[in-house]
């Protein structure tokens, strides 16, 4: 049988979507805020410190920024679950359709608070457009606004972090099931 | 987790697709070394596949599984002796555009969060925090960690609108390897 293998790629990621460099998207130096204490994204290390840090209690909503955004599947890491363990809203900067994904998992989210219209588009420049409208918009709101928002959608952050609890054993009740009919 | 897989499956081997990946005659090595004249109906081979990949524009599988799928196929093993574990849900549709007899495709569970301790779920550190709505500072957190073009874009947008004093920030530059 005839083969062929692809060799690897310099990178695991096909960035080539920010078309005629509509957007600015060169690398800068680095920038730390001082209310971020610890590792944050500690991808190597990840350990208790990095999904829940003291400094999840000062602010409203966590802009997650997946691994993936330019990308055919749904696609999770480690990352969105410091918001649902510290029990804050989110906004989702990843593959189209991770909120969806996220929702069979029994996650809720908080439209219409958010606009969660981007999760929808495809296209990750235009995608990207979106997001960062909504961010500007978000911005904008008095910060008694987030307070409130954080009340209304407790029952939703009180959810979200029972699920993360119980995930482990609901998917290894799922994975048993289809196994044991082998 | 295997522990409970093995209750259900043999495990001829673990294939870790990130450390195969820069090198696929490993995964052929040890699929020789591991292969069996007949493979009983509950031998299987556990993948897992966590990492992200490369995906050529408009097309379903990664280049990782286009390799995985070929170098099987080398070694005249069926991919139906294999499990994929995968966070990426729609997966198994890049392995039905490369395996056209649908009995030779893998096992895929492809929403697993909590296998193989990637997302390191299960921590009994976690603590169940209040909301405390009145001790928010700033409207918004982003935790940017390696530059990618997403991140970057957001992170110029931050800075150009300087939006420091709504998002706390924190970016790992170019400065920073």
């Amino acid at each position: 049988m005839k083969v062929r293998l692809y060799t690897n790629t310099k990178t695991r990621w096909n960035e080539n979507w920010n078309p005629y460099g509509k957007l600015e998207t060169r690398p800068q130096n680095g920038y730390k805020d001082s209310l971020i204490t610890g590792k944050p994204n500690g991808h190597y290390e990840s350990g208790p410190d990095d999904f829940q840090q003291e400094f999840y209690k000062k602010i409203g909503i966590d802009i997650v920024t997946e691994t993936a955004f330019h990308y055919p599947y749904p696609s999770t890491t480690e990352k969105i679950l410091r918001p649902l363990i510290n029990k804050r809203m989110f906004l989702l900067v990843g593959a189209p359709h991770t909120l969806e994904f996220i929702k069979t998992k029994g996650f809720k989210t908080f439209q219409p608070f958010i606009d969660e219209t981007y999760d929808t588009i495809v296209d990750p420049f235009d995608r990207m457009q979106v997001l960062l409208q909504e961010i500007d918009r978000l911005v904008k709101l008095p910060i008694d606004s987030i307070r409130k928002a954080l009340l209304q959608y407790a029952d939703v952050l009180e959810s979200n972090f029972q699920t993360v609890m119980n995930l482990e054993s609901v998917e290894t009740k799922k994975i048993v099931k289809r196994l044991s009919n082998i | 987790m295997i522990v409970v897989l093995e209750q259900y499956i043999n495990i001829v081997g673990r294939i870790n697709l990130l450390e195969i990946d820069q090198d696929f005659d490993l995964l052929k090595t040890q699929l020789l070394d591991t292969k069996k004249p007949i493979f009983e109906t509950i031998d299987f081979y556990l993948a897992e596949d966590y990492h992200g990949n490369y995906y050529l524009p408009h097309c379903n599988y990664s280049l990782t599984t286009f390799n995985l799928v070929r170098t099987f196929q080398e070694v005249d093993i069926s991919l139906n002796r294999c499990i994929i574990f995968t966070n990426q849900p729609g997966y198994i549709n890049g392995l039905k555009s490369l395996i056209a007899d649908t009995k030779e495709l893998p096992i895929v569970f492809d929403d697993c969060w909590s296998v193989f301790g990637n997302n390191n779920l299960g921590n009994p550190a976690w603590q169940d925090i209040g909301i405390n709505a009145h001790e928010i500072e700033r409207h918004a957190l982003t935790m940017l960690g390696a530059p990618r073009l997403h991140r970057n874009a957001l992170y110029n947008h931050i800075q150009k609108n300087n939006y420091f004093d709504k998002i706390a920030t924190s970016y790992r530059g170019i400065n920073e390897g």
